[in-house]
């Protein structure tokens, strides 16, 4: 791909030196392993295409194609630009490398079979449709002033139809751990499949490093999304404002994810950051892209993220990082006098303008005094964000990659991956 | 014509010795229009993909690629599983593209002035309530299926979107949504959604439920289309099973005044379609016909009629089983404001605000909603919001009387809906 040919052919599309214009171009592929006995076992999906963008003032033109081609570029550059001359540019030449092999699908085929009999050492067998995928995605960002390196993206989802409903998380590779955490969650699962949600009331809260993940990524990650935060006022007067407990150390450091999912720029080609979300509490950087953050001396990009080539990038999280505590996870549950342990979470949502804050829990423990007790069923937590997160009391020393999963917010379906230990949150009203 | 290069595909697969094997390609091209807190934007989308499945002896594959239908598919390798199993061609019903296909989507100025004539009435009928969001979304797409054993067909679709979000005034600041499709977005009526959208924030600024309880309820269709669609899902499967579901006493699973069609030709309906994924012919499926259990969604290989149940979302997607085009059929003895007039005590619930709360696999379902509070027939007081709860097996025992107005939303799937009557649902008050 000829990237200073195409940076100048965008430097044509507007004269104003304020104007962020780019070119995203996109390579993904996706392999899907059916459940044993259904036609197609493994399903095969390849895309590739670019999307041109020019943002001025408060404005933003995109013009998005499936093809990697130059004459198709050039076209795109002249339906986005607004005052570009007709005939000065030249098309670009684009001549993408063959695709890559799809490579061994041994250790794909052998994931299933090695949860189950995980499963089996656990004496269970259950009707378990377990649908598992391989994601890789390949793109480039090219700007006026800069042609960015391509990054790379590969990770697996897996998700499982249980007889109780869906259950779904990300895998950075197909290891043994990943296998025993899978069979793990799923036996948890079904084990409180007749369990009683607990009764309503207010109660020590113990969130396993998955369950904290999930917490915080609804709770403080979308809440500190530079868009979200401009739904209700001025961005920028969040930062400094105390938005949890003080034992709240939160940073999103793409670059420091699992690997085949490291970052050194974001979706817009700008460079990532090793951002604190929170710092004691208080709110220190929020989550901004490229658009946002040309409006603003104190905002930093780096967190620009789309699904695809189609949709125009927005602030999102891409890493969560949890600084631990002192205290070891079992310290943790001995200071809980009457309380649940809940290993995950199954979903939240934050309501941007009133800021309520809602999470759901598929199945946990009763816990007293570091004894886990009884199973309970399905139950949430709901209130106002700031008085759930001043609520947390202490954090773990337990750190761990938890909690990955997608995350959809304005119709972009997007994976996030954390590093949480485990989190004790002090007398919240719980409901079944 | 779309998909030209599709009958090499199949020829060079027929010569590789597969017995089964099927094309379908498809491209499309939307306009978005977009405004809020990051101003206007205007996004302009071609999306071209096709995808190929092919089977023999026992062993299948399944791939799908940007771009048009190509001959070279080593990237592509059969596994073993179940056999594959293609529909062979069936008669089409005659099947007319909708006029509007080939008009080109929505200029930039008219999508503009749309988003912004909402903003406007908003602004001039409740001074301090604003437009948050609102995107409108005009798109064409061309379809075409072919396959070894003779199928060959295409069409054009048509589908205009838009979805609002407004909010309160006051420091409150309290949301409301609404979501609307047509086939195109030049037939969207501007100054009915508008103040629908009035009406929204209106009654979403002061009320609160009273008593919390079963009571007698009109529902409007956006708040019928999203409890139909918690429950499409349990039709699909054998007849047996759907009946199991629903709880049914000698096949009755609704009160009389309920017929529920799954039809994915609805006649004018946005992205209807003369076949399903796999080419096979859409056609009226009667789900509850006056109550009874009628026909569940099964495949014509497993056991259901030759009517297209297979739906596809897009060039990537995999068919499978599911609704098109759900509703429930409206009743033309009676208006919406018949129904209203019939309420003696009870509420009318005419939206659902943005969702604040999940819904609950626990308890039945929890739907948020806002409306009116009605005596003797009239609205008297704003319900600024409320959550309607209920069992959703017995939610079709629930309907007693439908209007003749009719709304499609588009959910999982279309789920249509006109104004109902409901009984036995309960209201509670937000927590």
């Amino acid at each position: 791909m000829d990237g200073g040919a195409i940076a100048r052919v965008l430097s044509l599309v507007s004269e104003d030196p304020a104007a962020l214009v780019d070119a995203f171009f996109e390579r993904r592929e996706e392999l899907e392993l059916m459940p044993a006995g259904e036609s197609c076992g493994i399903r095969t999906r390849r895309e590739e295409g670019f999307a041109i963008r020019l943002v001025s003032g408060d404005q933003t033109w995109m013009v998005s194609r499936d093809a990697l081609d130059g004459d198709l570029v050039l076209e795109a550059v002249r339906r986005t630009a607004r005052r570009m001359a007709q005939g000065l540019a030249l098309a670009p030449r684009l001549r993408p490398l063959p695709w890559e092999d799809s490579g061994d699908r041994a250790e794909m085929m052998a994931f299933p079979a090695e949860v189950e009999t995980r499963l089996r050492k656990r004496r269970l067998a259950f009707p378990c449709r377990l649908l598992l995928r391989r994601h890789r995605r390949w793109i480039k960002v090219i700007g006026r002033e800069f042609v960015g390196d391509t990054e790379v993206e590969e990770f697996w989802s897996l998700r499982a139809d249980l007889p109780g409903g869906p259950w779904g998380t990300l895998v950075p590779a197909l290891t043994s751990d990943a296998a025993e955490k899978v069979a793990s969650s799923l036996s948890g699962l079904f084990r409180a499949r007749h369990a009683v949600p607990p009764s309503r009331g207010r109660v020590d809260l113990l969130l396993g490093p998955s369950a904290a993940a999930v917490f915080l990524h609804e709770a403080v990650a979308h809440a500190l999304e530079i868009d979200t935060l401009a739904a209700s006022g001025d961005p920028e007067s969040a930062i400094g404002y105390r938005l949890g407990s003080r034992v709240l150390d939160l940073l999103d450091d793409p670059a420091s994810g699992p690997p085949g999912l490291r970052r050194v720029t974001d979706d817009e080609g700008a460079p990532v950051l090793r951002r604190w979300l929170l710092r004691r509490g208080e709110v220190a950087q929020p989550l901004a892209d490229r658009r946002w953050a040309r409006l603003s001396a104190t905002l930093s990009p780096g967190a620009g993220r789309r699904q695809s080539r189609h949709t125009l990038p927005g602030p999102r999280s891409i890493h969560l990082e949890l600084l631990p505590g002192r205290k070891p996870v079992a310290k943790l549950a001995e200071e809980v006098d009457h309380g649940l342990f809940v290993p995950e979470a199954s979903r939240g949502l934050l309501d941007p303008l009133s800021g309520e804050f809602e999470i759901h829990f598929s199945h946990g423990r009763e816990l007293r005094r570091g004894k886990l007790e009884k199973r309970v069923g399905a139950f949430s937590v709901r209130g106002r964000l700031g008085d759930l997160l001043s609520r947390v009391s202490a954090i773990g020393s337990d750190s761990s990659l938890a909690g990955a999963g997608w995350c959809a917010k304005g119709g972009q379906r997007l994976p996030v991956w954390s590093t949480t230990p485990s989190l004790l949150i002090a007398g919240v009203e719980v409901e079944g | 014509m779309i998909g030209e290069e599709g009958s090499a595909v199949l020829a060079s697969l027929s010569r590789r010795g597969f017995e089964q094997a099927e094309v379908f390609a498809k491209r499309g091209r939307s306009r978005r229009f977009e405004i809020g807190p990051e101003g206007v934007r205007v996004t302009s989308a071609e999306e071209v993909g096709w995808a190929v499945r092919a089977g023999s002896r026992g062993a299948s594959f399944y791939g799908a690629s940007s771009g048009s239908p190509s001959g070279d598919l080593s990237w592509l390798v059969p596994e073993p599983g179940e056999p594959l199993s293609l529909p062979p061609p069936s008669e089409l019903v005659e099947w007319q593209d909708a006029p509007e296909s080939s008009q080109p989507p929505l200029g930039e100025e008219e999508g503009r002035r749309l988003l912004l004539a909402v903003a406007e009435k908003l602004e001039q009928e409740i001074p301090g309530a604003r437009l948050r969001w609102g995107a409108l979304e005009d798109g064409a797409s061309e379809v075409r299926i072919s396959n070894s054993l003779g199928l060959d067909v295409s069409y054009r679709g048509r589908l205009a979107t838009l979805a609002l979000s407004a909010s309160t005034p006051g420091p409150e600041n309290r949301s409301v949504g609404a979501r609307l499709t047509a086939v195109t977005a030049a037939s969207f009526p501007v100054r009915s959604i508008a103040d629908r959208i009035v009406d929204l924030v209106s009654v979403r600024q002061r009320g609160r439920l009273e008593t919390e309880g079963g009571c007698d309820m009109v529902l409007a269709p956006e708040v019928c289309c999203h409890l139909l669609a918690a429950l499409a899902p349990a039709f699909v499967g054998p007849r047996r099973q759907v009946a199991d579901f629903l709880q049914t006493h000698q096949m009755r699973v609704a009160s009389s005044a309920v017929t529920l069609v799954d039809d994915g030709r609805h006649p004018g309906g946005a992205l209807a379609a003369p076949v399903d994924g796999e080419g096979v012919a859409n056609g009226p499926r009667v789900l509850v016909e006056k109550g009874r259990l009628g026909e569940s969604i099964v495949p014509w290989d497993e056991g259901g009629p030759p009517l297209g149940c297979r739906r596809r979302a897009g060039w990537r997607d995999f068919p499978r089983v599911a609704p098109s085009h759900l509703s429930l059929a409206p009743c033309a003895d009676n208006s919406a404001s018949d129904l209203i007039e019939d309420l003696d005590d009870g509420y009318y619930l005419i939206g659902v605000p943005e969702a604040t709360r999940l819904p609950s696999s626990s308890r039945g379902f929890f739907l948020p909603v806002c409306g009116f509070r009605v005596l003797g027939g009239k609205p008297v007081a704003p319900l600024s919001i409320a959550t309607l709860v209920g069992d959703p097996r017995s939610l079709l025992h629930a309907i007693v009387a439908v209007a003749r107005d009719m709304r499609f939303v588009p959910l999982d799937a279309m789920i249509g809906a006109p104004t109902v009557s409901v009984r036995g649902l309960q209201l509670e008050r937000e927590s």
